[in-house]
């Protein structure tokens, strides 16, 4: 195969199309080592589909198991104050950086990616046959749509594809049965309006559910359930099971499509294995698995979302309230993963102030986390 | 010259072949609904029952039921005493239940008749033994009041799957809208009374239309649509006396309708359709002058909007819709945020996240600030179906809550609407 990336794609990026928090500017600036570190991996695994994988599973084990070590760090203090806070925030930007920013942001937004998504267009392009151009227009954005696609469900498509499953098991359970038609019929009718109605039927239904501790259901809706977790409020779980009722018939079709997935994309890779020549084929193949790897690997990371984000933002709040006691005109802010650098740090006292902004020039290692 | 007289008795075989005409499901059981529309009476509306399982198609009807000669006659090939009525032409019973089944059985009464009368068909049997000029005529007693026509369609030559029901449901509620709409005929489908579908339009943009040209007329309503995927799913539904002629029909419409997505219902008269009644004569003097009043009507409707934002075209699809700021912040308040959301709007926020699921399924199309190929929003786009521009860096600074834009999300382009 002689499949190769400029070198210039393999170096540390300048932008990242998805970077609303900047932290292409701040961690390269705070972490150096972090460039080094991502230089290597993307020399080591651009090509390599496999090996992407494999250092995708290291980093999220990494990554749960340094979470786990700040968030006991954290439990175990007994005085709380603004300098502990400031460590462990910087601590979790530590750990953000080297362990989920290069899998998450670095590879998956990055030239790489790029690199391999337009080639993918490209090579679509000319495989595609069609009499007129209008049909060969619409061939292209249908394949490539299945391409990038793949057959990999991810968080949103998941939730859709479970809400199949957890139609059939609430219809199995004879005590919610009228419930079950009520809500339905007001769904039907207008979800929005009859939302309050909608909400309290939800809410006599989850609790049979929950007395039958239905582990099937709880593993079906588990996105939903975190959200229930993470904002202390039902209403992430009504909200799923009223789109359960509501695209009930569309994620009927949804499922027929994406079973067929696999199909499809088998029957296009065949095709293409006649069609192109040996190198664009090979380049066509790597680019179909590496853009599936990264947007595999994006919901693999992001997993840990529900256990990390309302740690972070809890300690993000503790900040908050302690320097709003000494800074009444802070201004309030929508708050992210970096939200120390572009918005608490302008508040914290000197000697705070440096140690964030202070670069820090050693690598990530578990045990000194 | 020598003339000879011969023989031009139709061949058996023309019962079966009438139904190769390229019918749907739909279209052949709407036939079949046809004749029970057809046969109401007057100041009474029509219960029209529908049942279908995977062995049987029952149609039956409280209509007045056919009098002894019409009942004869339902079964001759081309034979109808209907004028200016959906069944006019004299095929539709014996194309429809050849294309649907090998067997058929026909019920009629009339109110105040003490008979039934019943006609069998086998397809199997008429080939074999058939007479055009011996056909089996049932004549059963009956001492009671009811009325109307049952059609039982059985040994069926079509597959019957639960997703096909679904479409004929919906189907025929959009199909005989005007009857249903009108208070004239309560159709049931498998016990389950078929309502007709809400078009999915800016409620603000329906105009009604009324134009006479000649002795045809047009009338109905367009408007802009909501919500569209396919660039093919615009234009009219146009009726003829009531019954659904044609979907998505671009009469009057350019290519600029790419931009514009105009849905409307279109009653024509002075017309005439095609045999199959799938389509209007499109050669006759009418339809081209109609066509042309209606370029006319539609061209001041079709111009090109300006250009708002530019970004990466995520998920192909043309939408108008009312845009919402969206939240989607783990800060948030996420109740609050998706309550903003109706069905149709245009989602427009920094990026998307997956708990915003239900938002996001409602939405007409999507827009964010930030993004390429793999953000949340392009995937989940491409994973629904809703057109969305991603990476535009400044919608949520430019764009404004309830102003209307059109999104075109194989350009990535968002226009003033």
């Amino acid at each position: 195969m002689s499949i190769s990336i400029p070198d210039y794609l393999l170096k540390m990026p300048q932008y990242l199309p998805n970077d609303i928090e900047g932290m292409i500017f701040t961690y390269p600036n705070k972490f150096p080592v972090i460039i080094n570190n991502y230089e290597e991996a993307a020399k080591k695994y651009a090509m390599d589909p496999e090996g992407f994988r494999e250092y995708g599973n290291s980093q999220k084990k990494e990554l749960v198991e340094g979470l786990n070590k700040i968030k006991n760090e954290y439990e175990e203090c007994k005085i709380k104050d603004l300098k502990f806070l400031v460590e462990i925030d910087q601590k979790l930007n530590k750990l953000f950086c080297f362990r989920f920013w290069i899998v998450n942001y670095l590879f998956a937004d990055g030239p790489i990616h790029s690199f391999y998504v337009d080639n993918l267009k490209m090579l679509i392009r000319k495989l595609v046959k069609a009499d007129e151009t209008e049909k060969y227009e619409a061939k292209v954005e249908e394949t490539i749509q299945i391409l990038l696609q793949s057959d990999y469900a991810d968080e949103y498509l998941e939730q859709a594809l479970n809400c199949n499953i957890v139609l059939e098991e609430l219809n199995k359970i004879d005590e919610i049965k009228e419930d079950l038609n009520k809500v339905t019929k007001l769904i039907d009718k207008d979800s929005m309006k009859n939302m309050d109605e909608i909400n309290k039927i939800w809410s006599d239904i989850w609790k049979v559910i929950d007395n039958s501790n239905n582990e099937k259901i709880y593993d079906l809706l588990h996105i939903a359930l975190v959200q229930v977790k993470f904002r202390n409020s039902p209403l992430p779980l009504y909200n799923t099971l009223t789109h359960t009722i509501e695209f009930r018939r569309e994620n009927l079709k949804l499922k027929e499509k994406y079973d067929n997935m696999n199909l499809k994309i088998n029957e296009i890779l065949e095709n293409a294995k006649k069609e192109l020549d040996k190198d664009e084929y090979d380049l066509l193949k790597m680019s179909y698995e590496q853009a599936k790897n990264f947007a595999m690997y994006k919901d693999v990371m992001g997993a840990i979302d529900g256990k990390l984000l309302p740690f972070w933002f809890g300690i993000h709040d503790e900040i908050k309230e302690i320097l709003r006691k000494t800074n009444k005109n802070m201004p309030i802010k929508s708050l992210g993963q970096a939200a120390m650098f572009y918005y608490l740090v302008w508040y914290l006292p000197e000697d705070l102030k440096a140690i964030v902004m202070t670069p820090d020039f050693t690598d990530f290692s578990l045990e000194n986390i | 010259m020598k003339k000879e007289l011969i023989d031009i008795t139709p061949h058996k075989s023309i019962m079966c072949k009438i139904s190769q005409t390229g019918y749907s499901i739909q279209e052949a059981i709407s036939e079949l609904i046809d004749n029970s529309i057809d046969a109401r009476l007057e100041n009474e509306k029509i219960v029209i029952n529908l049942e279908i399982d995977d062995k049987h198609i029952l149609i039956s009807d409280t209509g007045k039921g056919m009098n002894k000669n019409v009942a004869k006659d339902s079964i001759r090939l081309g034979y109808s005493s209907k004028k200016e009525k959906l069944g006019e032409f004299g095929l539709g019973l014996k194309t429809a239940t050849s294309f649907l089944g090998e067997e058929f059985v026909l019920k009629t009464k009339q109110k105040d008749s003490n008979e039934e009368y019943i006609i069998k068909y086998n397809e199997e049997e008429w080939l074999k033994s058939g007479d055009w000029f011996k056909f089996p005529f049932m004549i059963e007693e009956k001492n009671n009041d009811l009325h109307g026509t049952i059609v039982e369609v059985s040994k069926l030559k079509v597959d019957i799957t639960n997703e096909l029901l679904e479409k004929i449901k919906e189907e025929l509620g959009r199909r005989f809208a005007p009857f249903i709409l009108n208070n004239e005929i309560h159709l049931y489908f498998n016990g389950e009374e078929c309502n007709v579908p809400k078009p999915d339009i800016i409620e603000d943009s329906k105009k009604d239309i009324y134009l006479k040209i000649g002795k045809s007329t047009v009338k109905g309503w367009w408007a802009y649509q909501l919500a569209g995927y396919n660039k093919s799913y615009y234009g009219f539904n146009t009726f003829r006396r009531g019954r659904l002629v044609t979907v998505f029909d671009k009469i009057g419409l350019t290519n600029n309708q790419q931009i514009k997505q105009i849905i409307g219902e279109l009653e024509i008269t002075g017309v005439n359709i095609t045999h199959d009644k799938k389509g209007w004569v499109k050669t006759s003097e009418e339809y081209k002058e109609i066509e042309e009043k209606l370029r006319e009507y539609f061209k001041e409707y079709e111009y090109k909007p300006k250009r708002l934002l530019t970004g990466y075209p995520a998920s192909k699809g043309k939408v108008i819709g009312t845009i919402r700021q969206v939240n989607m912040f783990h800060s948030g308040n996420m109740e609050k945020e998706i309550k903003k959301v109706n069905k149709g709007d245009i989602i427009v926020t920094a990026m998307t996240r997956p708990q915003f699921l239900i938002a996001i399924r409602r939405a007409g199309g999507i827009i964010t600030d930030l993004g390429g190929t793999l953000c949340h929003a392009a995937i989940v786009s491409r994973e629904f179906g809703i057109p969305a521009v991603v990476g535009t860096n400044i919608a949520t600074k430019v764009l404004q809550d309830g102003q209307k834009v059109i999104i075109d999300g194989g350009e990535g382009v968002i226009y003033e609407y």
